[in-house]
């Protein structure tokens, strides 16, 4: 199986201040990984390194075996972000959202073509939002809002996702439906996903691997290996939180 | 009415102010959709420090245009550098180059005490006395702008939308904003003499937020924002003809007034929507 992404001694730094230590991680095709820890425990950061958006002040980023400064098939990544543009009101439809996902396959200044709208339509299906297409995303609910993210990403034919805590300000029906349609992905069309989280206690059910980070990789494995209340510990300090809400 | 097309020089207005009419609403949506609207207030004060530096060093009046236009292009230059390097929000960042820019503008006017070239025509326009060298390089501006955001909708939109993500998708995300800057910066030299400094700002700004208040899709705010812009342009030029009034100042208020029309039939339909939901008897 191909290493989708790994990291090999990653530090960095913003400003003298140290986010992440030594942090090394692969992941191979199939994988569907969730990557938990506390608030402030470099999570994004390490995502932002994923994605090209900061460079590490140690260590090296590798995409689908090519270092990350020589990347160029971004069309084979994913990104779902903490739905973006929405705090202004963004006029945009549906179907406009979802179109993004195909602009870098299609390159600047060129159109898309009947195959990308051919795409984004797929995408939308699977994500069963074919029938709201022109409605504008502000009218949507949270879960549905997060689908149409979804949609923009896979609209890309991307082979791995990354999704920075996507299930925030769901409902847990919305959440339900939006691991499962995951796990869709992950399963039949043999996506590989990263996902942030903080939730440790239900993402347990869904993803075949987990990552533990504070500032450095705390433990990574199965889901039965790792989510157990003394790594739990040792990740959140489930102590020293029990002695702050004493009063 | 139709009189008024007899004259060369109304049809000279007429064209000129169509041309900025459409452009300036179409730039004026990502403008507004990124918090930026006082950016072409900005680069149009800094336009003006062109001007005054044009008069200061004597340069002849076919060259003035032109060097309005550089001095635009620099400014849209140091407030992407801006933007970049220091991070400021856009409101700290706008008012810090607008302040630079009037300061400039100020000291040069200064300096050029004594030229015979009327200020109050860059300050407030004067649409009906556009030569056609300047129509010539308006409609050069106008074009090359709409050319250029017809070929790059997409990425703008996406830029506009979600930057990140467009960095993501491997879109050359830098190049692109300083490109949209720069297109910004000619469009608003272009301006000047027509709405002038002080409303150029205002034909980017107000269709857009009239717009923003019907459309139900981004292709939708583009086209009512520039539908509007050109609506107004004409009637604003048709009312300053007929009353012998401002021509930028009848175009923005003619602006205002669409935007006053619409905001207040939204009002009255969710008002009245309101009164027909509630149960009889209340």
């Amino acid at each position: 199986m191909e290493t989708v992404l790994e990291l090999r001694n990653v530090c960095f730094a913003y400003h003298t201040q140290a986010v992440l230590e030594d942090v090394s991680l692969a992941m191979r095709t199939g994988d569907f990984l969730a990557l938990i820890g506390p608030n402030g425990s470099g999570k994004t950061t390490l995502v932002k390194l994923l994605l090209g958006l900061l460079k590490p002040l140690r260590g090296k980023v590798f995409l689908f075996g090519t270092e990350i400064g020589k990347f160029r098939d971004w069309h084979r990544v994913g990104y779902v972000p903490q739905k973006p543009g929405l705090e202004n009101n963004f006029p945009a439809t549906v179907a406009e959202v979802v179109a993004a996902g195909r602009f870098g396959r299609v390159g600047p200044g060129r159109r898309l073509r009947r195959a990308d709208w051919q795409a984004v339509e797929a995408a939308l299906e699977v994500v069963e939002l074919s029938h709201l297409r022109h409605r504008p995303v502000v009218q949507l609910s949270g879960g549905q809002q997060q689908r149409v993210f979804i949609a923009r990403a896979l609209a890309g034919e991307p082979e791995l996702l990354i999704l920075d805590e996507p299930q925030v300000g769901l409902d847990e029906y919305a959440q339900d439906n939006f691991y499962r349609l995951l796990k869709y992905l992950n399963r039949e069309q043999k996506m590989t996903l990263l996902m942030v989280s903080h939730d440790t206690g239900v993402v347990g059910r869904w993803v075949n691997r987990v990552a533990c980070l504070n500032r450095t990789l705390i433990c990574h494995g199965t889901p039965g290996e790792i989510l157990l209340p003394d790594n739990l510990t040792r990740l959140y300090g489930t102590g020293v939180r029990a002695v702050a809400h004493r009063h | 009415m139709l009189e008024m097309f007899h004259y060369d020089f109304i049809i000279r207005a007429l064209v000129a102010g169509l041309a900025i009419g459409v452009v300036c609403p179409a730039l004026g949506v990502f403008l507004v959709l990124r918090r930026y609207s006082f950016m072409a207030d900005t680069l149009a004060h800094i336009s003006l420090a062109g001007v005054a530096l044009g008069l200061w060093l004597g340069a002849a009046s076919a060259f003035l245009p032109l060097l309005t236009l550089l001095v635009a292009l620099l400014g849209a230059l140091v407030v992407d550098r801006l933007r970049v390097r220091q991070k400021l929000s856009p409101e700290a960042l706008l008012a810090l180059v607008m302040s630079g820019g009037l300061a400039l503008a100020v000291i040069f006017f200064g300096l050029a005490r004594g030229s015979a070239l009327d200020i109050t025509s860059y300050l407030f326009g004067s649409l009906l006395t556009v030569g056609p060298g300047e129509l010539r390089l308006i409609l050069a501006v106008a074009g090359g702008v709409l050319v250029l955001l017809t070929l790059f909708y997409k990425e703008f939109y996406f830029i506009c939308f979600d930057e990140e993500s467009a960095r993501v998708a491997g879109l050359p995300v830098d190049r692109l904003n300083l490109l949209f800057m720069f297109m910004v910066a000619l469009t608003v030299a272009a301006s000047l003499r027509v709405v002038g400094t002080l409303l150029v700002g205002a034909l980017m700004v107000i269709p857009v937020l009239s717009a923003l208040l019907v459309a139900g899709s981004f292709r939708q705010v583009v086209l009512i924002s520039v539908g509007l812009g050109m609506l107004a342009t004409l009637l604003g030029l048709t009312a300053s003809y007929q009353g012998g009034l401002a021509a930028g100042g009848c175009i923005v208020l003619t602006a205002l007034f669409f935007f006053g029309t619409i905001a207040g039939a939204k009002t009255l339909l969710s008002l009245g929507r309101r009164f027909h939901r509630r149960p009889s008897g209340q």
